[in-house]
């Protein structure tokens, strides 16, 4: 749906879609044996709202404006996986899963309850006994109450595809100035980080700051992250949401400031129109996650540098 | 005149749309070979000397094991622990089992890729049987081939207590699962017809195949499937046909029969064959060992790789060597490292003098955070490394079946009762294996005695301990340091993944 109202001033733009991708190239696992046929089987469906306001006016001569909001919603769901009941993706440690209803490769494994605080809590807890836990130790969500932790209780625990993604930009004319401004952000997307996660196999890895201040250190001090003797411990290593972040972020994509000289006006004729300008690409982003970027590939992050926010200084003389 | 005028106008038109049509015309795609399968059409059937091909490649799929296969075969006797940071190993050594562990599923997978693999070998030797005529060779080739198929049967069966007996490759989702009995006389079966076509020699004599399939190990696998039936009496006809066919011996050496020098050794019944064929560089065919190693050590030989440590000789197997006073077969199987022997001091006492943590050839092993023991069946010394090559264990051989467990598994059938064609007694055959450690004779063995002859010579070999335990329901021999074993635990399940794909695989077994 199109519409411009207002003598043009308000532009509105909303498509809502649901695409199927049919025969979608999914893998086909062989029976008893290893790998799997990459076979045009699949269907996947996505579904979403898209909406784009713009606003536009000038108020007089010296002053115009004119902002932009778009956002959008996406479901994605797996639809058929030619009677499969699963794939698996992922690895074996950071286990992904596609099944129907969920999105593709869905993070899956445990929730975390908390952390054991004490002998107390421990001894209380049959999990804890059978397990040889101690406090400091992840308390895993028994999701079907029957007091032993196994495959029966992991969960999808979300999805590095993101169910929200808005953007913005304004700009502003005043006389000779201009600014202009992005902004885009996205919500709903899980992060794996796996960086955090490889300590599994590694003796000396760093470990990002807020674990570091976070870890379990006695009774009360953490229900969030396990001890530090805890994470070399196979039940600590179990895939958790514990490994799984919120990828939300909100980023200002560039800010501009120019000014526009008329040569000829101010200097007579034959000098050079210029125009001098500031620049600052990304100088911001703002996220909860705790890596160094909260863009990664397929929502895995193995150690991704941060994004540098670049400023420019500018003149550009057109003679 | 207006109909000459649409001619002249549609001619070129017409035309340049039929060059199109001839151009993008997609007849030549109906040449192209066909997706997900093999064509064969060029092989020439008629050269019987190529039905070797398809053999050699079944030959090259057993060989070609994965790391986690073994360790996840022996990892849960008392004479392993899992060791590293393998959560699901450490897990399976403790008896907490979960379907969706990954490396159950590997073994189960691989080992099926190679009963797929004999199949397809198989069809293909038939190919050349009925070109070429030559029928005596298809005959001991699909011998050989069922083999190793039942060998790879038998590691299935032991370790989920059933499978899925594949019949016709295209009807495996409506092949029930049979149990470990059916599973075992299918073995037992399939050796029985092989046996007449293969070759009646030592494995290392044959000169077609060095060290491949021969009568003696089909009848090594019967053996181990009868074993596994508790018929005991199917045990002793099928070992005595090895041992009165006077074609193996065990090894004077038993430290040297797990190195270079035991490559097909008259003791070696089975045997998977690796080799870096006498280079320094270029191409390879290797096992990869490194897990069986370890993390830390100081070999003579500079540059020679280290291991992951993922396995490791248990106190109760050292403690059990020590109270036995042996020397020859703990050297071969344990290396020991400072902390090790530290940790034996305090929980053992005082140590023979000849415990120290460097080998015969000088490597010395140091302490390491994931093991105090490492397998020494399992290592290779730097010293015979090729130079050149640096993997932990390069070149090095995989014994899989030995003359020593050949003559422990008669005794023990005699000692349940079992009547034997030949001469040789229980004790005569105990005491053959104890000789060869150094060790005095016994008379009168008995059912335990062998028991302890197995633990002590076949220990870190394959998960032979642990299926003895299971079979003669020891539940508290594998209750060790603080595990507990019950019945229940004696098979793993039926891997998650597996069971999605048959769901029949969840019905279990009967």
């Amino acid at each position: 749906m199109n519409a411009e109202l207002l003598g043009n001033r308000l532009t509105i733009d909303a498509d809502y879609f649901i695409r199927d991708t049919e025969d979608a190239a999914i893998p086909v696992s062989l029976k008893l044996q290893s790998g799997s046929v990459l076979r045009n089987v699949g269907t996947i469906r996505n579904s979403g709202l898209e909406l784009a306001v713009g606003w536009r006016n000038e108020i007089n001569r010296d002053f115009s404006y004119n902002l932009g909001v778009n956002i959008s919603t996406l479901k994605n769901e797996v639809r058929d996986l030619y009677g499969q009941t699963y794939i698996n993706g992922g690895s074996a440690e950071f286990r992904q899963r596609s099944q129907i209803g969920e999105p593709l490769l869905s993070f899956y494994g445990y929730e975390v309850a908390g952390i054991y605080q004490n002998e107390a809590e421990i001894s209380a807890d049959p999990v804890a006994v059978d397990n040889s836990l101690v406090p400091g130790d992840f308390r895993y969500v028994d999701q079907n109450n029957d007091d032993v932790i196994n495959d029966d209780d992991k969960v999808f625990l979300g999805s590095y595809i993101p169910t929200f993604t808005y953007g913005g930009f304004i700009g502003l004319n005043y006389k000779d100035f201009e600014f202009s401004m992005n902004i885009m952000g996205q919500t709903g997307n899980k992060i794996l980080n796996r960086k955090r996660g490889e300590i599994i196999w590694t003796n000396d890895t760093n470990i990002d700051a807020d674990l570091a201040k976070g870890l379990w250190t006695g009774e009360g001090t953490s229900n969030k992250y396990p001890s530090a003797s805890a994470l070399r411990r196979g039940w600590n290593q179990n895939f958790s949401d514990y490994l799984v972040e919120d990828g939300n972020f909100f980023r200002i994509q560039n800010i501009q400031l120019a000014y526009n000289i008329d040569g000829e006006k101010l200097f007579g004729a034959g000098m050079p129109d210029a125009r001098v300008f500031v620049t600052a690409e990304k100088p911001l982003t703002v996220f909860k996650y705790n890596g160094f970027n909260p863009e990664v590939n397929n929502g895995i992050d193995r150690q991704f540098y941060p994004v540098p926010a670049v400023y420019t200084i500018g003149v550009n003389l057109k003679f | 005149m207006k109909k000459k005028l649409l001619i002249k106008y549609f001619a070129p038109v017409m035309l340049v749309g039929l060059l199109l049509v001839s151009v993008i015309g997609c007849t030549d795609k109906l040449d192209q070979p066909f997706e997900n399968e093999s064509f064969t059409s060029d092989v020439d059937y008629t050269i019987s000397e190529n039905m070797v091909l398809p053999l050699m490649g079944a030959y090259q799929g057993l060989y070609t094991r994965s790391w986690e296969e073994p360790l996840t075969l022996g990892i849960r006797g008392d004479d392993v622990n899992a060791a590293g940071d393998q959560v699901p190993m450490q897990e399976q050594d403790n008896y907490m089992y979960q379907a969706s562990h990954w490396n159950p599923n590997s073994v189960w997978q691989l080992h099926y890729n190679d009963i797929v693999n004999v199949f397809t070998a198989i069809e293909e030797i038939n190919k050349y049987r009925e070109a070429s005529g030559n029928d005596a060779m298809a005959d001991q080739y699909i011998a050989e081939c069922r083999v190793m198929r039942g060998y790879l049967y038998l590691n299935i069966a032991r370790t989920f207590g059933g499978c899925i007996v594949i019949d016709e490759l295209d009807n495996i989702q409506n092949t029930p699962v049979s149990n470990k009995a059916q599973v075992m006389q299918y073995i037992v079966d399939e050796m029985t017809d092989a046996i007449p076509n293969l070759p009646d020699m030592h494995p290392n004599k044959r000169s077609d195949i060095p060290g491949g399939m021969t009568t003696y190990t089909a009848y090594a696998i019967q053996a181990l499937a009868y074993q596994e039936m508790e018929d005991y009496q199917g045990v002793v006809n099928a070992t005595s046909q090895i041992i009165n066919s006077g074609e193996f011996r065990l090894s004077d050496d038993f430290y040297h029969l797990f190195k270079k020098a035991g490559k097909l050794n008259d003791e070696n019944i089975m045997e998977f064959q690796y080799s870096d064929f006498y280079q320094g560089e270029g191409d390879n065919s290797n096992f990869l060992w490194a897990p069986f190693g370890i993390g830390g050590w100081t070999p003579v030989v500079t540059g020679a790789g280290a291991g992951w440590g993922f396995y490791e000789p248990t106190l109760k197997y050292i403690e059990f060597m020590l109270d036995r006073g042996e020397v020859e077969r703990l050297e071969t199987s344990v290396i020991f490292t400072p902390d090790g022997i530290t940790e034996l001091q305090n929980d053992y006492g005082e140590l023979p003098e000849w415990i120290d943590n460097t080998n015969r050839e000088g490597d010395i092993f140091n302490n390491n955070a994931r093991l105090n023991f490492v397998s020494g069946k399992h290592s290779q010394p730097s010293t015979e490394l090729i130079p050149g090559r640096t993997s932990y264990g390069s070149n090095k051989n995989f014994i899989v079946i030995r003359y020593s467990e050949m003559l422990l598994t008669y005794a023990e059938a005699l000692t349940r009762g079992a009547s034997s064609n030949i001469s040789m007694s229980a004790d005569d055959a105990v005491n053959m294996v104890r000789a060869r450690a150094g060790l005095t004779n016994l008379s009168g063995v008995t059912t335990q005695d062998v028991l302890d002859e197995k633990f002590a010579e076949l220990a870190m070999e394959w998960g032979t301990r642990f299926y003895d335990m299971v079979r003669t329901e020891n539940t508290s021999a594998l209750s060790y340091g603080g595990r507990t074993f019950t019945m229940d635990k004696a098979y793993l399940p039926f891997p998650a993944d597996q069971v999605a794909e048959l769901p029949h695989l969840e019905e279990g077994i009967d």
